[in-house]
């Protein structure tokens, strides 16, 4: 005789009907026995019921393949005894515990996967992108780029005889260069220029009416040069769409509310990286101006006209572009660093005198 | 005269019957975090296992007469049900974009947008049958008896009407498709009525509407107050002779509260109290319902067949549906 005994309710998966049962421990067989006047005696297994809702003085068993035949104990004690005997109920045991582990313990457990994820957020999955990209080939940088070089908006508003002029300028200034450079010019007042990953440059009519210098221009299509090399586009796109993977796992049952937060944070984070890119497109553009011995100043008078053009001081963590103050300076402390050997080039500034006169009539 | 007699001789006292929710923000945080990280770690794979054990707790924390509900859905048959949903929803998009390539854009358009019409009945239909058929009471099943090609034909020409009608339709729309969901659960061998007209739907949403706009949005709770008692004052449960009524005792001022601070909770935690609002939502919307009548609930007898395909109810997730019609 078992010291574990009490009144129970069972359901026998016909009728709502309760039927009070009294129901034991078998500890030698590793069950649960329930005696009933109707219903007769019942010996459960352990292993055949499962656990429907437990609290700590409620407890829903069924009986195993039925999901109809209930069994319903609001004993505490006797539920304490049912899981000390149940040892098939070890997984249900953990799982209950840390359900009930407290919110205190809950946040803690978030709060370490939280920084988990963010630790691989911010270094894991930038470094891994990045070695992704290596894996891509080239010609899925040529696929996206073409996409948007060849899509009419770009193709209708072209300067056609500039292009020619400009690309000219671009092969005296640089005879090696790979054959993927070319350069679209756009009528548009904007002072704007940029590559896309398949090496189209692409130069608005605005910004060459603001130089004055060869080596300005020179120093535009260096730095946009290394955009494409070092092929910061697909960089970008890599890393974004990971990160972004990774926060749409982490938060995808997380209300909406809690989404714009991280939405907006990943953009912020997006753009520090586009500053990094931007720095190292500056960088190695001196390193192709200095190897061919252009006035890497052009590069300098050229981000001054730029802060100029800049009516509204925007702080450098909402911008995508290094603030040009400091941009200026970090420029200044590479020539210093590593000087050029400045020659003349006729040729170039010929050239850009013939864009000048063009872009002015 | 002595039917009559008989009939109510027979006939049980009305009776208020307790309902309520005992579920806890704190146990239900805890299994949603739980499920959060399992999730991170299984690149979501995880998730109808996840909904399953939600499922599990809400249901369970639901007393009805002393008694909980049981969900018995499995992770396992979600799972299976995820996998069928993403390839109809495959099916279409495929479809579509080889239409698309094929330059027929009218086609491709058709097909994608008729296919998204045909999934939704489906999916409604799917999820009811699936969701009725694992809840229990006393381990006495509900079911869902609606007939798929006859609730798809009643959904495309509500659907039709409220085209042409440039939505206006729509009240009546909704009414009719709830008549005949709800209409068709089963509680064992009690049945649930729906009755609503789309008039009355109509002129209360109009009203709803108007004065929401009149005062700012304040009027907004009244008309949240008026749709929650059309649904459920309309609502019953037929067991032979017997009935169930349930009636909303809610008004606008409770729901003013309710919504105010679930917002004011999940702004100031950033989203973290989330099962809190959850809970306190369900045990608020629980309170506010007076169920009485006559029906002896230790009579209740197992009528529905047992129904395991999730493929409607993670077609529903997909789409974003929501489980109440």
């Amino acid at each position: 005789m078992s010291e574990f005994v009490t009144e129970v309710k069972y359901y026998n998966g016909v009728i709502t009907k309760p039927f009070n049962a009294e129901c034991s421990i078998n500890k030698t067989n590793s069950g649960l026995i329930l005696t009933m006047e109707e219903e007769g005696v019942l010996h459960l297994p352990f292993s055949e019921l499962t656990i429907k809702r437990r609290e700590k003085s409620y407890l829903i068993l069924s009986i195993k393949n039925t999901n109809s035949r209930i069994i319903e104990i609001k004993d505490p004690v006797f539920i304490d005894a049912f899981f000390h005997f149940n040892k098939s109920s070890s997984k249900e045991n953990w799982y209950y515990r840390i359900v009930h582990a407290g919110t205190a313990f809950h946040l803690l457990l978030a709060a370490s996967v939280l920084s988990l994820c963010a630790a691989i957020y911010f270094f894991v999955i930038p470094f891994l992108a990045e070695k992704a990209v290596d894996l891509i080939p080239r010609s899925v940088d040529d696929q996206i780029g073409k996409t948007v070089s060849e899509s009419p908006d770009f193709t209708d508003n072209e300067d056609s005889t500039l292009s020619v002029q400009l690309n000219s300028f671009l092969h005296i200034m640089a005879p090696e260069i790979d054959s993927r450079y070319h350069i679209t010019v756009m009528n548009d007042d904007l002072v704007n220029a940029f590559a896309l990953p398949d090496g189209s440059i692409i130069i608005n009519t605005g910004i060459l009416k603001k130089m004055n210098r060869f080596e300005e221009l020179a120093g535009v299509l260096s730095h946009e040069i290394s955009h494409v090399e070092h092929r910061h586009g697909m960089r970008l796109l890599s890393r974004n769409v990971s990160g972004y993977l990774l926060l749409t796992l982490v938060l995808n049952d997380v209300n909406g509310l809690m989404t714009i937060f991280i939405d907006n944070a990943h953009q912020f984070h997006t753009l520090s990286y586009s500053r990094k890119f931007e720095k190292e497109a500056d960088i190695s553009g001196l390193e192709l101006l200095r190897s061919h011995n252009i006035n890497p100043q052009g590069m300098i008078d050229l981000f001054k006209m730029l802060e100029k053009e800049q009516d509204i001081d925007i702080p450098e963590w909402m911008s995508s572009h290094p603030v040009s103050k400091e941009r200026i300076n970090y420029l200044q402390k590479q020539i210093k660093e590593h000087p050029v050997n400045i020659k003349e080039h006729q040729q170039l500034k010929t050239k850009f005198d013939n864009i000048k006169n063009i872009v002015s009539e | 005269m002595e039917i009559i007699e008989q009939k109510s001789l027979h006939s049980n006292p009305e009776r208020v019957y307790p309902f309520s929710f005992v579920g806890t923000g704190s146990t239900y945080f805890g299994i949603a975090i739980i499920n959060m990280i399992l999730k991170i770690f299984t690149l979501g794979l995880y998730y109808p296992w996840a909904k399953a054990k939600e499922l599990q707790y809400l249901y369970g924390s639901t007393s009805f007469d002393e008694s909980r509900f049981e969900f018995h859905g499995t992770g396992k048959e979600m799972f299976k049900g995820f996998i069928k949903a993403i390839l109809f929803l495959g099916i279409i998009i495929i479809g579509f974009v080889v239409l698309m390539n094929m330059q027929m854009m009218i086609l491709g358009f058709i097909w994608y947008l008729g296919g998204f019409i045909l999934i939704i009945p489906l999916a409604i239909h799917g999820s009811y049958k699936y969701r009725m058929s694992r809840t229990s009471w006393r381990g006495i099943r509900f079911g869902y008896r609606g007939d798929r090609k006859e609730f798809m034909m009643l959904f495309f020409k509500e659907m039709f009407f409220t085209i042409i009608s440039l939505g206006i339709y729509g009240a009546w729309m909704a009414i009719n498709i709830r008549k005949y969901v709800l209409s068709n659960v089963r509680f064992g061998s009690a049945e649930f009525k729906y009755k609503g007209n789309g008039g009355e739907f109509f002129v209360l949403n109009l009203k709803g509407y108007f004065l929401t706009i009149v005062t700012v949005g304040i009027y907004m709770f009244w008309w949240q107050k008026s749709l929650f008692q059309y649904y459920i004052d309309n609502l019953s449960l037929h067991h032979k002779d017997d009935t169930i009524r349930l009636k909303s005792t809610a008004s606008g001022g409770d729901f003013f509260g309710l919504i105010v601070v679930n917002l004011l909770m999940l702004i100031f935690t950033l989203g973290i109290a989330y099962p809190w609002v959850l809970t306190r939502s369900l045990k608020f919307i629980f309170s506010k319902i007076e169920i009485v009548g006559n029906i002896d609930t230790e009579q209740l007898v197992q009528t529905e067949k047992e129904y395991t395909d999730a493929t409607g109810e993670d077609m529903s997730d997909m789409l974003d549906l929501g489980f109440v019609v």
